[in-house]
């Protein structure tokens, strides 16, 4: 199993970081996975889902079976390796980490809602904190 | 006799060919995506009409109408007001609109248009050769296209091409550009299908050779079929096809016969620019040259953020593409050819590449432009240059871009206009930021250049090193002047409420050299003007922080260049604190209160000011009594972009 998929390593993370996905309502659902098990048959992606302010983000595994098969709001793709050093990094900012990936184009990010679904759960700071304006993106 | 500008231009005014048709010269009007001007229904409006009027009258030897869906349940839709041809019953005005084109002696091209992924706008999904999700969240998410939805689009495609045919035009155009449709089956990004239309470059182009094939079997041979194909798709890092794959693309297009390729770049979602003002003008001309070089036979259109008819008279005549390819330098100014033709170049009112247009149709809205105030209002007389039935003697004070554009138009008129500014350089703010632009300055210097060209022109008598007081007005009104149009910009106000203030700098005095700047810079304020001051001197070597009270930065930039400011701060490891307030200002240093109330002091030689921008209204009150007229526009009434300037000062000029 790829590095990345450990949840434990992203529990770590998310213990030290608070939950990146305050504000965001309960049930959405971010996806995380390898650009190289994009071209395979079966591959595992790791979820954050926002549960409720008390209990911040619940860690999970789940199957990719097509962009579109799952349940994910959001999903960023980059090589494993690219991903084990998001949740590893120090100092911890996931967001940072993800937010330069994508500037540098070794992070990729599908938006699997359109803007204005992405509005109503509440995603706007975090896409903006992303670099990425939601509400006034192209 | 030909004309100084044929003289001096021969390349771009030389006859040319396409397919069976003579041109009268080598310049193709860009179909521009579209104008979001129409129906909902797909009917054209009186106000695209208007405007197609306005498009006929450019001198461009071929003339292509901008996309039209070709699809009833609008699939191929993707924007609100976009033109239908996929029923007989919109023909009527798509006659009128070639009669028009062929009056001028133009040839008409028809662009059908299916915008694939970027498609199905009142739908709540797109259409894909492959379901590959949005990079941006703006647009529908996708559905694969079956293979019967792609022999249904074909067949559409030829049916509204035959339409476009018969009533009038003489051929019609298909595009890649910017990720439609045909982009997306070229596209290794959107195309993976395992079917005969994916996987190797000649699947991929299947789509293309069959949509080549029905519609010509649909025009005929004896009318056109020009194809838009991307020379670079800058979509690299999404695994998209490489220039060389392009390049084959465009070989296997001209393999089946077709007449014209225009060799576009970028896809609307590529996260890179393509023909913004950060490109350089001309950078993408090794894409034509090697479309030329590699496929001789068949003519290339050019155009990509080439706006300038001297590198583009230069490139033909090189040989680097057959025709020029001119679209947005038409909105900005649609007399553009015929200035060039009569060599009036300083009177070309320049296409700024900050793509406002742009900005405008991903909000769902018709484009407009920065520069051109009457685009978008041909239809309406109350934004044409008329001749004033009452002649006045104006006096407009300030010279910036809407003083500049108000004195320029009102004198067009016929009025007796006196422009006022207080320093001793035209431009106001639009000058500064010019001079620091991290894009290329030259774009909004040409502006400046272009409206002194204009206020010498139409007689304006400008009256600089001239600040204007209520003394001074009173010392010619009210019987010397009739009106007042105050455009006196606005300023960056001190906030007294912060102990230290009076060692603050503004950032207009920073920027021009007025005040030292230390080596470290905190600038108070984010939005455009804080964006500029700190990119500015983060370029310059010093280290900047920007502190900022909104929640996040350029929230005053339009949607086009608020990523381009986000990269340059990153890139310039500009530091940024948001939501937070200043407290106290002191030597060395700036105390600011973040949203929990925290102190937190960042180290700062200088605080430069950029926030808390106050519009200049004392005039505006002071003079009521003096003058039967008075006016106030741009950022005098509230501070604003520069679009908001130009069409504030262009519409009181043309009704003053």
């Amino acid at each position: 199993m790829l590095a990345y998929l450990e949840q434990s390593v992203w529990r770590d993370l998310l213990e030290k970081q608070g939950n990146p996905m305050h504000g965001v309502q309960a049930g959405a659902r971010v996806a995380f996975m390898a650009k190289e098990d994009l071209a395979g048959t079966e591959a595992d992606m790791i979820v954050w889902e926002n549960m409720t302010d008390d209990i911040g983000i619940a860690i999970g595994t789940q199957a990719f079976q097509g962009f579109h098969a799952g349940d994910a709001d959001l999903m960023f793709v980059a090589d494993a390796e690219v991903l084990l050093q998001i949740c590893t990094a120090t100092p911890v900012d996931p967001i940072k980490k993800l937010r330069q990936g994508i500037r540098h184009g070794t992070v990729l990010c599908y938006f699997l809602r359109p803007k204005r679904e992405l509005l109503d759960m509440g995603y706007e700071e975090f896409v903006e904190a992303l670099g990425l304006p939601l509400a006034g993106c192209l | 006799m030909k004309a100084a500008g044929e003289e001096r231009f021969p390349n771009l005014f030389k006859s040319g060919k396409i397919g069976n048709f003579p041109t009268k010269n080598r310049i193709k009007y860009g179909a521009c995506c579209v104008s979001n001007y129409n129906n909902r229904d797909g009917t054209i409006s009186e106000r695209e009409l208007a405007r197609v009027r306005v498009i006929t009258q450019t001198g461009c030897g071929i003339i292509t109408n901008q996309g039209a869906y070709a699809d009833p349940k609008g699939e191929g839709k993707a924007y609100y007001r976009q033109i239908a041809l996929y029923d007989d019953r919109f023909m009527p005005q798509f006659e009128k609109i070639a009669g028009w084109i062929h009056e001028a002696g133009a040839v008409a091209i028809q662009q059908i248009l299916h915008c694939g992924r970027y498609g199905g706008i009142d739908l709540g999904y797109c259409m894909q050769p492959s379901a590959v999700p949005q990079t941006l969240p703006h647009f529908r998410p996708p559905r694969e296209m079956t293979k019967e939805d792609i022999k249904r689009t074909l067949k559409e495609y030829a049916a509204a091409s035959a339409r476009a045919i018969k009533v009038g035009f003489d051929g019609v155009e298909i595009t890649s550009f910017m990720g439609y449709l045909l982009a997306n089956f070229l596209s290794k990004f959107t195309n993976r299908r395992t079917d005969e239309y994916g996987g190797s470059l000649e699947n991929r182009a299947r789509f293309m050779r069959e949509l080549i094939y029905v519609i010509k079997e649909a025009i005929g041979d004896r009318h056109i079929l020009s194809v838009r194909l991307n020379g670079a798709e800058l979509m690299d890092r999404y695994g998209g096809s490489t220039e060389e794959e392009c390049l084959e693309m465009m070989k296997i297009a001209a393999a089946e016969g077709i007449d014209m390729i225009s060799v576009t770049v970028g896809w609307q979602e590529s996260p890179a620019s393509s023909i913004g003002r950060d490109v350089a003008p001309g950078h993408w001309l090794y894409l034509s040259e090697r479309a030329k070089r590699e496929i001789p036979d068949v003519p290339i259109a050019f155009g990509a953020r080439l706006a300038d008819a001297e590198m583009a008279d230069r490139a033909l005549g090189e040989g680097k593409f057959d025709f020029w390819e001119v679209c947005r330098p038409l909105l900005a100014d649609p007399q553009r050819i015929v200035k060039v033709r009569e060599n009036r170049l300083d009177e070309i009112k320049p296409c700024i590449g900050c793509n406002y247009c742009l900005s405008r149709l991903f909000r769902d809205l018709p484009y407009l432009c920065t520069v051109n105030g009457e685009l978008g209002h041909e239809v309406e007389p109350e934004y044409q240059i008329t001749p004033t039935a009452l002649h006045k003697r104006i006096m407009v004070i300030g010279g910036g871009p809407a003083g500049m554009e108000c004195a320029a138009t009102a004198a067009q008129r016929g009025h007796e206009v006196h422009l006022y500014e207080a320093s001793d350089k035209l431009g106001g703010q639009l000058r500064v930021f010019a001079d620091k632009d991290l894009a290329n300055r030259e774009d909004l210097h040409s502006l400046i250049a272009y409206y002194q060209t204009q206020l010498k022109k139409q007689g304006v008598e400008v009256h600089m090193s001239t600040p204007v007081t209520p003394e001074l007005i009173r010392s010619v009104t009210p019987a010397d002047i009739d009106a007042i149009v105050v455009a006196a910009g606005a300023t960056v106000e001190k906030d007294a409420r912060i102990t230290g203030i009076e060692r603050a700098v503004l950032a207009h005095d920073a920027l021009d050299g007025r005040v030292a700047v230390g080596q470290k810079v905190a600038v108070v304020g984010g939005g455009k003007v804080g964006l500029v001051t700190a990119e500015h001197f983060a370029k310059e070597g010093h280290e900047v922080t920007i502190v900022e009270e909104s929640r996040r930065l350029a929230e005053d930039v339009i949607p086009t260049w608020r990523w381009r400011h986000s990269q340059w701060v990153e890139d310039l490891n500009i530091k940024v604190f948001t939501q937070v307030r200043i407290k106290h200002i002191s030597d060395g240093s700036v105390t600011v209160l973040d949203k929990n109330g925290d102190e937190r002091v960042i180290l700062a030689d200088t605080v430069i000011l950029a926030g808390n921008r106050k519009s200049r209204q004392e005039l505006f009150l002071l003079a009521e009594f003096m003058s039967d007229e008075i006016h106030i526009i741009g950022d005098a009434v509230s501070p604003r972009g520069l679009h908001n300037a130009i069409h504030d000062g262009y519409k009181m000029g043309v009704r003053i």
